[in-house]
């Protein structure tokens, strides 16, 4: 999910552009993109990643301005989650709940296993609207889940 | 594409359809071809749901076709089931090219809250070339042309798209080379 607060690259391309009095060719021509990328990164479209990097280049912003800050996931959270329970347990004395805390704490770190990065070639359109790009991804995160469950099985 | 890529795709094409018992004129066979290259063949809606790949399709047509993942053990080619049978066979015909060119599949990077599809322009250029060769190699346009049919006819005796057999035909100089021969 984009973040409202996140400014668009799409809108800082076209003010750019208009304030630098240029057509969408002689930004193609500066940046190397193409004019029919260049055009729906303007309507609010995703290049790839390398089109990305030469249209931030050509703005001359830091390349995380339009990316949302990451926020850390599980297992952090898992385990978070998991002490705030054994903490909040009447059954356990502060000392019992750490204990278990610290005990579930090594446990899931020697079995958790790192999430293996999601790779494939793809046919697909070669620019994305957000909405698009995320389900996408979480398409092809889905596929890859499956076919490595049917690996272990 | 680099130079001489062209001829050398027509010529591993003609070999990959020797090697599958084919020769230059008989239809691609396009499970065939998924297993002569050490890949499985999936449709996306064994391992995903339908219904997602139906919101992706109303969000942005076309945006997913076809894909491969290689998973260290084996190679899994994955192609939409909502697209047509043409569609689906030159997707295919696609993803294994880049396994018969021994492109790398790329990472999807997640960075921001956006995900970026990262491909090699250069790399998709050269399995769609060689996808076309597999599907319709020359020496089967000229003798389609020779015996009378067009690119209507071509096209659905190979099950492709009439805008990929027009393209072929273009393409590979076989209807200028049967065109001048009726001269």
């Amino acid at each position: 999910m984009s973040d409202p607060n996140t400014p668009e690259l799409g809108g800082a391309l076209k003010a750019e552009r208009r304030k630098r009095r240029l057509s969408l060719r002689e930004v193609s021509y500066e940046t190397g993109v193409s004019v029919n990328t260049l055009s729906r990164v303007e309507r609010g479209y995703l290049p790839d990643l390398k089109n990305y990097q030469r249209i931030i280049d050509w703005l001359g912003v830091p390349a995380g301005t339009f990316l949302e800050a990451s926020k850390p996931e599980s297992p952090t959270g898992t385990l978070d989650l998991v002490a705030r329970h054994f903490r909040a347990d009447p059954g356990l004395t502060s000392e019992a709940a750490e204990k278990l805390t610290s005990l579930v704490q090594d446990m899931y770190s020697q079995l958790v296993s790192e999430r293996p990065r999601l790779a494939a070639h793809m046919r697909s359109a070669q620019t994305f609207t957000p909405a698009a790009g995320a389900l996408l991804a979480d398409i092809l995160s889905d596929m890859q889940a499956t076919l490595e469950n049917e690996e272990t099985r | 594409m680099r130079r001489g890529f062209k001829s050398e795709a027509e010529r591993l094409a003609a070999q990959v359809r020797t090697e599958m018992g084919l020769g230059p004129y008989k239809p691609l066979d396009i499970k065939a071809l998924v297993r002569h290259v050490g890949a499985q063949l999936r449709t996306a809606d064994e391992l995903t749901s339908l219904t997602k790949l139906q919101e992706l399709e109303a969000l942005q047509p076309g945006a997913f076709s076809a894909c491969t993942f290689d998973l260290g053990t084996r190679k899994v080619i994955v192609v939409s089931p909502l697209a047509t049978d043409e569609r689906q066979r030159s997707d295919v015909s696609h993803e294994a090219s880049h396994l018969l060119l021994d492109h790398k599949v790329r990472e999807v990077e997640q960075l921001g809250g956006l995900s970026f599809f990262t491909c090699d322009p250069d790399e998709e250029q050269e399995a769609n070339w060689l996808a076309g060769c597999l599907l319709l190699p020359r020496d089967l346009l000229v003798r389609s042309l020779r015996s009378g049919l067009d690119a209507v006819a071509i096209a659905e005796a190979n099950t492709v798209s009439v805008q990929m057999a027009n393209f072929r035909l273009r393409a590979t100089g076989a209807e200028r080379q049967v065109a001048a021969a009726r001269r």
